[in-house]
């Protein structure tokens, strides 16, 4: 898995920029795999959160699309936070190669966060339409 | 109320899609740990260890430093120890040597210290106070002395000899008994340090010329035998032979007020502290520039394919001699290979690293010096860069300093460059490098 994240983001990033860092090692051996398994995991947790909490257990009449595209925004935003924060704390330098990481985990993060509600949201009680019909 | 109604139902099928949701992501993470965990110990656990990329053993490793002080006390030195006062200034003999043993005998650096005088083939052990007495001119009679190459073999034949530190003081001046001897002065000189070459233990010459007050004994005695000198300069030597980092300890961290003359043959340092420098910096000049380079591995991972990679790496030279450590010479001796590529040091790139810099930037703190190298090209997939310092061949002043006749005294001395010569055949050609670091390398 570590693997997988490692080719995901080097791919990703090498679109804005190809030279890497000087801290690349941490990149690659703690980074990429925390930062990428943290931003599933909240991925995951927003999606639950909208269609088997807030549109199942509870009836709080969240279910539209534009509550959908918020949530999608927050995981997105908390996706760049997480890139950003946890960087900086196991010891990433400010680098541009670092801000084309919190752009690239953005989109990640939203792209997780459409792919699990796809994949989830046919078993929520009100938002199973939710952003669109199908395709299960 | 419309609330509890609609909790039955949903709560049921929440249930179920976790299940599901459960086995999901179950199956997703049994995909992942089987492609993470060879993973994981090929590139995870190593590379916590670039920091302390090739990083040497600390001072409370290292062999403690014992030291014996020999000096020659004869006629023929008894010169450079004039009983002094204070309307006479001491000479430089007396100002050196004082210092010397003095540091020799207060430096926390040294476990063990011991003193000799040397008059005869055995050296007589002395205490400190004795032996400063000596130096300040304080005894009168001097033994008649005894022939160069005796006197060195019985110094070396000393108990663990070979394991410490030997630091003789004499004039060197060779005047054999036999006039024949003076054809294999290089040989005889070798062969009273056969331990030298045995146990490839290392030589410093450190020479000064000092103020001489009494009677000269020229190696050769034609036209005069003897002369009485007042105050005319001539040479006098002092021999640190030892194991080769611990000689390097006793020049670096005892002997640091030496003289200008000095020559080294056999030095070794213990590995020292070495380390790219790469992340942590604030100075821009010490940062990469060029491609791609990254700490991975306790090594480096580079891609000089657009261009040259240009880092930064920092090395701790305390241990060597003072003259050793300055940025020309290490500028003009620094050796940097790198089989199946091209590196390079960067011209005007080596520099001592200042306090500030050591305190400010604490990934600078191990180091002394740092330099920049250059990697242009990298054809295989690894390769191993090597930093070395060959050591240099006997400097030129050496030449200066010998004669052939030293009947009229000058700051020479009869056949040093011969003396030297039988101490420079106890080494391989080329001589050993006094230190060697290397670092990995990888293709990006």
């Amino acid at each position: 898995m570590q693997t997988f994240f490692t080719s995901l983001y080097s791919a990703l990033i090498s679109i804005f920029q190809s030279q890497r860092p000087a801290d690349f090692g941490l990149y690659k051996t703690d980074l990429f795999s925390l930062v990428g398994w943290s931003t599933l995991g909240v991925a995951l947790l927003l999606v639950v959160l909208f269609y088997y909490v807030f549109n199942s257990a509870l009836r709080t009449g969240m279910f539209r699309t534009t509550h959908w595209v918020l949530t999608l925004a927050l995981a997105a935003g908390l996706g760049t936070f997480l890139a950003n924060s946890l960087s900086k704390s196991h010891g990433a330098e400010s680098s541009s190669y670092l801000g084309y990481f919190m752009v690239v985990n953005m989109l990640v993060a939203a792209l997780w966060f459409l792919l699990f509600s796809v994949l989830l949201k046919r078993w929520s009680t009100y938002a199973r339409t939710t952003p669109f019909v199908g395709p299960f | 109320m419309p609330i509890s109604v609609s909790v039955g139902p949903p709560a049921s099928r929440l249930f179920r899609c976790f299940r599901l949701a459960g086995v999901f992501f179950g199956a997703i993470s049994l995909l992942g740990s089987c492609s993470s965990e060879p993973d994981d110990t090929k590139t995870g656990s190593p590379a916590k260890g670039a920091k302390t990329a090739a990083t040497t053993p600390t001072a409370a490793e290292v062999a403690p430093l014992r030291v014996n002080v020999f000096l020659e006390y004869s006629g023929g030195m008894k010169g450079f120890v004039p009983r002094g006062g204070a309307d006479k200034p001491a000479t430089e003999f007396q100002q050196r040597i004082g210092a010397l043993i003095t540091e020799t005998q207060v430096s926390g650096a040294i476990a063990e210290r011991k003193y000799y005088l040397c008059e005869n083939a055995a050296p007589r052990a002395v205490p400190f106070q004795q032996l400063r007495d000596v130096v300040q001119g304080e005894v009168n009679q001097a033994a008649l002395g005894t022939e160069l190459p005796q006197m060195l073999e019985g110094i070396l034949n000393m108990p663990q000899a070979t394991q410490q530190v030997s630091v003789v003081i004499s004039d060197f001046i060779y005047g054999p008994a036999r006039k024949s001897d003076f054809s294999q002065l290089p040989n005889l000189i070798r062969t009273s340090i056969a331990p030298v070459s045995q146990k490839q233990l290392a030589v410093a010459v450190f020479g000064e010329a000092s103020r001489f007050y009494g009677t000269y004994h020229p190696a050769v005695k034609t036209p005069m035998t003897k002369r009485t000198l007042n105050g005319e300069k001539v040479p006098y030597y002092v021999w640190v032979i030892g194991p080769p980092a611990l000689v390097a300890r006793y020049t670096a961290e005892v002997f640091k007020n030496a003289p200008a003359q000095q020559a080294f043959f056999g030095l070794k340092t213990d590995t020292p502290a070495f380390a790219p420098l790469l992340t942590k910096l604030t100075d821009p000049k010490l940062k990469p520039s060029g491609g791609t380079v990254y700490a991975e591995n306790n090594g480096l991972t580079l891609n000089p394919s657009d261009g040259p990679v240009d880092f930064s790496v920092g090395v701790n030279l305390r241990e060597l001699p003072a003259a050793w450590q300055k940025p020309a010479f290490l500028a003009q001796h620094m050796q940097v290979r790198l089989p199946n590529g091209q590196a390079s040091l960067v011209a005007n790139s080596v520099r001592p690293l200042t306090d500030e810099e050591q305190s400010g930037q604490p990934v600078l703190a191990p180091y002394t010096h740092v330099m920049r190298l250059r990697v242009s090209k990298l054809a295989s997939a690894t390769a191993t860069l090597s930093l070395a310092l060959p050591a240099p061949e006997t400097p030129e002043w050496v030449a200066a300093w010998s004669t052939t006749n030293d009947n009229t005294p000058a700051p020479r001395t009869f056949g040093l460059d011969q003396i030297l010569a039988g101490v420079r055949q106890s080494y391989p050609t080329p001589l050993p490098p006094v230190f060697t670091v290397q670092l990995p390398l990888k293709k990006d």
